[in-house]
């Protein structure tokens, strides 16, 4: 690094002490914002990678000097190397001069193998994964399959040490560590285990002792190689939950192009969330996608739900906007809630058909006439209680589609996705 | 910030914790790591290194420890020794390294000049008073520029003014700088030291 000004070497600031230091950093900023940012991302992503991969990083990190050999040693093998050099010199040029009267070398055929690997057809099937408060499936559900960033067989000495044994350890994303963490934080020492459940199966139910903060855990107990190999497979092709979105067919490419058209046609959209999921358990999914413009609709300025279903080999929107959507989870019972404006307050109940068409069920609606509140149902007025008393019939109050399947959409993918 | 209030904070969550702790102590990271490595290191080499500590700091914190202090002085241990062997690795493709089979290995003496380096240490001291004495913005805009070498893009935006605005200011500062050296006798040109 040169000094611009040749008049005053500001090295003389180098080797200063603490003291200096320190109050030259509360004084003067080092960098321009771009490379601290750029400094933060290096240094998490170390980090991450220690982290992750603890093994190679303590391969990585060993180092040390070469052992030291006295010289003289050395020398003496050097002049030994020497003379064998020399003599092979001699040799080389007997052999040289032999070799010239024979011209005809063999010439090296080398065969390049050819290395095409068979495709891997082997169908993964997803399976479903419920990390359960408690030892009963019916107990509060803490986690999902979709909180597993990885599960990984490893072989570890059991506690006393005696013998080894096969674990599995599963890796959380950020979300699932830290929701584990709280439930860990809540759990300890309590003897109420957190049970982790496959396909309906309960797999371990540890108790917790303390409080687990980096989302790494260990599911032990009489595992064969086989055995382990096996679960850590189904923990980590897992989706999400309420047998989550397994179809037979994979739909991921329409909803995609669904997506894309929304992108492209309203181009003020900046965040956009889906979540694929079947309603009327007809084994397609249905495909939910809520979405916030910077030029929001005066309507709707909580964002946009909308609807759309499977048609003719393409997603098709069979809904007007409406603020929220509710579905009813697990039952696909085809009831979609759509709770459509916030005045006149309306929620409207339809039920998905076979022929993946919308029936109205119910009408509730809550208009101010003449300054007063009206409710009808079914365009039947009735009291507020009974209003939001069959409300509460159909319309879930804690489950909301949105907060625990949707995915974000990489907007910047897509439209570059979209270019292409 | 003590570790502990770290820790609650990484419990929370982690990214906020680490990004806390980062725009916490950065500068000073940056700073001892830059004091260290001017001479011999690229911009590439300060970043790798300070990027490096904060790793550190962050696989520490993530492990178990049970003080309860303040953890600047850690964090400034950790910037030092990674600063300095970072120097090492750097300077010793320069011909500043003997190895030991080398045979005036023996013969290696101690080059610290004990006077000099109290002297420096000294014009450091009074450099570092004149630049204090010009006042803020000029004495950050001046350390930005001559001894971080910033763009005036970058001091811009760490002083917000602008560019041209530091351009001035600076070469007023500079030679305000000078007037104020040369009073008291001292020349700082690059070829006396």
């Amino acid at each position: 690094m040169k000094d611009n000004n040749k008049e005053i070497d500001f090295g003389i600031i180098e080797n200063a002490e603490m003291n200096e230091l320190e109050s030259l950093s509360e004084k003067v900023t080092p960098a321009g914002s771009d490379e601290k940012k750029k400094i933060l991302e290096m240094s998490k992503r170390k980090f991450n990678t220690r982290n992750n991969d603890t093994e190679s990083y303590h391969e990585d990190s060993v180092s040390g000097s070469e052992p030291y050999r006295p010289r003289t040693m050395w020398k003496l093998f050097a002049s030994a190397a020497a003379c064998i050099a020399i003599v092979g010199g001699i040799a080389g040029g007997a052999a040289l001069l032999r070799r010239n009267g024979s011209p005809a070398a063999t010439p090296e055929t080398t065969t390049i193998a050819d290395i095409t690997e068979e495709p891997t057809t082997a169908v993964i099937s997803q399976s479903e994964v419920l990390f359960i408060k408690g030892g009963d499936i019916d107990g509060p559900v803490i986690l999902n399959g979709l909180n597993i960033k990885s599960a990984k067989v490893t072989y570890l000495p059991n506690a006393d040490g005696t013998e080894f044994e096969y674990v599995v350890n599963i890796e959380l994303d950020e979300e699932g560590a830290r929701i584990f963490e709280e439930v860990t934080t809540e759990l300890a020492g309590t003897g109420t285990p957190i049970s982790i459940w496959v396909n309906g199966e309960c797999v371990s139910a540890p108790t917790v002792n303390s409080a687990i903060f980096n989302g790494n855990m260990i599911i032990s107990g009489n595992f064969d190689a086989n055995t382990a190999t096996e679960l850590a497979d189904k923990l980590e092709n897992s989706k999400g939950p309420y047998g989550g979105p397994v179809y037979t067919k994979d739909y991921g490419q329409l909803i995609m192009d669904c997506m894309a058209d929304l992108i492209k046609n309203d181009s003020s959209i900046t965040d956009l969330y889906y979540c694929d999921y079947d309603i009327n358990g007809d084994d397609v999914p249905e495909l939910f996608i809520q979405y916030f413009s910077d030029k929001p609709d005066p309507d709707f300025p909580n964002g946009v739900c909308e609807l759309y279903v499977l048609k003719n080999e393409k997603y098709e929107k069979i809904t007007a906007k409406s603020e929220k959507m509710w579905v009813h989870h697990g039952n696909k019972d085809g009831i979609i809630i759509i709770h459509a404006n916030a005045d006149p307050i309306i929620y409207m109940v339809f039920k998905l058909n076979d022929n993946n068409e919308l029936e109205l069920q119910t009408n509730f609606r809550c208009a101010i006439q003449n300054g007063k509140e009206v409710y009808t149902i079914d365009g039947e007025e009735c009291s507020e209680e009974e209003w939001n008393e069959e409300l509460k019939k159909v319309k879930p109050d804690d489950v909301e589609w949105l907060d625990e399947l949707a995915k974000k959409v990489d907007l910047e993918f897509d439209k570059n996705f979209d270019e292409n | 910030m003590t570790d502990n209030e770290y820790k609650r904070l990484f419990r929370k969550s982690p990214q906020e914790a680490q990004n806390t702790l980062f725009d916490e102590y950065f500068n000073y990271v940056y700073t001892i790591v830059f004091n260290k490595l001017r001479s011999c290191a690229a911009k590439e080499d300060i970043e790798e290194c300070v990027s490096d500590v904060f790793a550190d700091i962050f696989t520490y914190f993530a492990g178990n420890s049970d003080k309860n202090e303040s953890i600047k002085g850690f964090i400034s241990t950790v910037a030092i020794r990674k600063a300095i062997n970072m120097f090492h690795s750097l300077t010793s493709k320069n011909g500043r390294t003997v190895s030991l089979e080398d045979s005036d290995a023996d013969n290696i003496r101690d080059n610290t000049d004990i006077a000099h380096n109290a002297e420096r240490a000294e014009l450091r001291r009074t450099l570092l008073r004149l630049v204090d004495e010009l006042g803020e913005p000029d004495s950050t805009i001046i350390i930005q520029k001559y001894y971080y070498g910033m763009n005036s893009k970058e001091i811009a935006e760490t002083v917000s003014l602008e560019p041209v605005a530091v351009r001035v200011r600076c070469s007023r500062a500079i030679k305000r700088l000078k007037d104020k050296l040369a009073e008291l006798d001292i020349s700082l040109k690059e070829a006396e030291l």
